[in-house]
This record gives structure tokens, sequence and C-alpha cells, in this order.
């Protein structure tokens, strides 16, 4: 099975919130999720991020997939 | 291609101005954070089972490549962009709910003080119709 790990928008409109997830990419849309690893508030000035960086290391060393986005929130984190 | 989170809101705002298709792409890439490939993967999979579905012969050509979808995407922001170039919905908003954060701070610092000093209380209660206004206002504005 080919895990990723994305964001999920939640909040209301006009008011994105995104939670970091660990899900199974071949149910992108569904939204079942195997683990919730962390947030990201765009909204925040400057916007935070908080990502569980132990659990986002071991799954990257299992082999899940962070799309462009969570790579680039990953590395901006210093967790990459 | 990262997200970046600026298009998030004006498709929330101006959304419907786009096409059906536009806005699905847009969805998908900015709240779902699908790839290019997985966009165009789910949608030449739509489309297969819409051709199977009408009975009608699979077709080689009706299909939409990553570059496609990517396409799609970029000629979309552009109709976002020019939106709030023109109407500046997102801007106005943001503004608004900034001097209504100011407004309500000065509202329950007034009541506070008028408390404190002991002043008539047609102030304490103006003070607190003025913060529960603004309040009013701030949800209707952020919807």
């Amino acid at each position: 099975m080919a895990v990723k790990i994305r964001l999920r928008r939640m909040g209301s409109k006009g008011n994105p919130f995104y939670r970091v997830v660990v899900a199974d990419s071949r149910y992108p849309r569904d939204g079942r999720f195997i683990e919730e690893i962390g947030s990201y508030d765009p909204m925040a000035n400057p916007s935070a991020v908080k990502i569980d960086a132990d659990k986002a290391k071991a799954w990257i060393a299992n082999g899940a997939q962070p799309t462009d986005t969570v790579k680039s929130l990953l590395k901006k984190e210093g967790i990459l | 291609m990262a997200v970046d989170p600026k298009f998030t809101v004006l498709l929330d705002v101006y959304g419907n101005i786009l096409t059906e298709k536009e806005r699905a792409m847009l969805d998908y890439y900015y709240n779902d954070d699908l790839s290019l490939r997985e966009i165009s993967d789910n949608e030449n999979a739509e489309r297969r089972e819409r051709r199977s579905a009408g009975g009608q012969p699979l077709r080689e050509n009706d299909t939409i490549t990553r570059q496609g979808v990517r396409d799609t995407i970029k000629r979309a922001e552009a109709k976002l962009l020019s939106m709030e170039e023109k109407l500046g919905l997102v801007r106005k908003r943001s503004e608004m709910l900034g001097l209504i954060a100011d407004i309500r701070k000065n509202a329950e610092k007034a009541a506070v003080r008028a408390y404190q000093t002991r002043a008539p209380k047609e102030i304490i209660t103006a003070a607190s119709d003025i913060d529960t206004l603004a309040e009013k206002l701030e949800e209707i504005i952020s919807g």
C-alpha cells in the first residue's frame, strides 16, 4: 500500500486551516486517514506549522511520500 | 509546485466565476493537496467510467495529461487573481476584520474603565453594546 503524507483542509470559508495527515494514496478524497501528525495554519501571521517530527521521520523512513507542499513545510521546520 | 494558501481563500470567495471543471481541479489541488498526476489520473478514471456507463467505446484521445491539468489550474488561478484585482473582496475583508478587532478591543477597554471608575451605567452598557454589534459584523463578514 502506497502511503502519502498530505494536507487536508479544515476550517471555514475564507479561513483555511490544514491537518497534516498520513493517508492511503489510493483514496485521496474519502476523508479516511491513518494518522494525524500535525497542523498548518496559513492565516496566522507568520503561518503556524506544528508537526510531530519523530512521527514524520518514522513514516518517511517507512516509505511514506510527502506531497510537495508537505515537503516544503517539513523543510521549513527543519525536519527534512 | 507547492500549494500557495492565497489561492485557497480566492477560491472560497470567487470560485463561482470558474467553470465546474476548473473549480473541481482547484479544489482537489488546494483543499485536498492532490498532485497534478493524481488529479489527471482521477479525471481519466472518471471519463472512462462515464463512457462505459453510456455504452460508448473508449477513446484514446479523451484523456487529460498532467500538463493539461496544470494548464487548467494556471488559467483558473489567473481568473481568480484578475477578479481580486478588480473587486478586492479578499483584501477588503481582511482589512475590515482587522478594524473590527480594533473596535472590539477599544469597546472592551472602555467598558472595563467605565466600570472601574463607577461611570454611569449607560456608558458601560453602550460600550458593551458596541462590542456586541462589532461581533455581529464580524460574523457577517467572515460568513
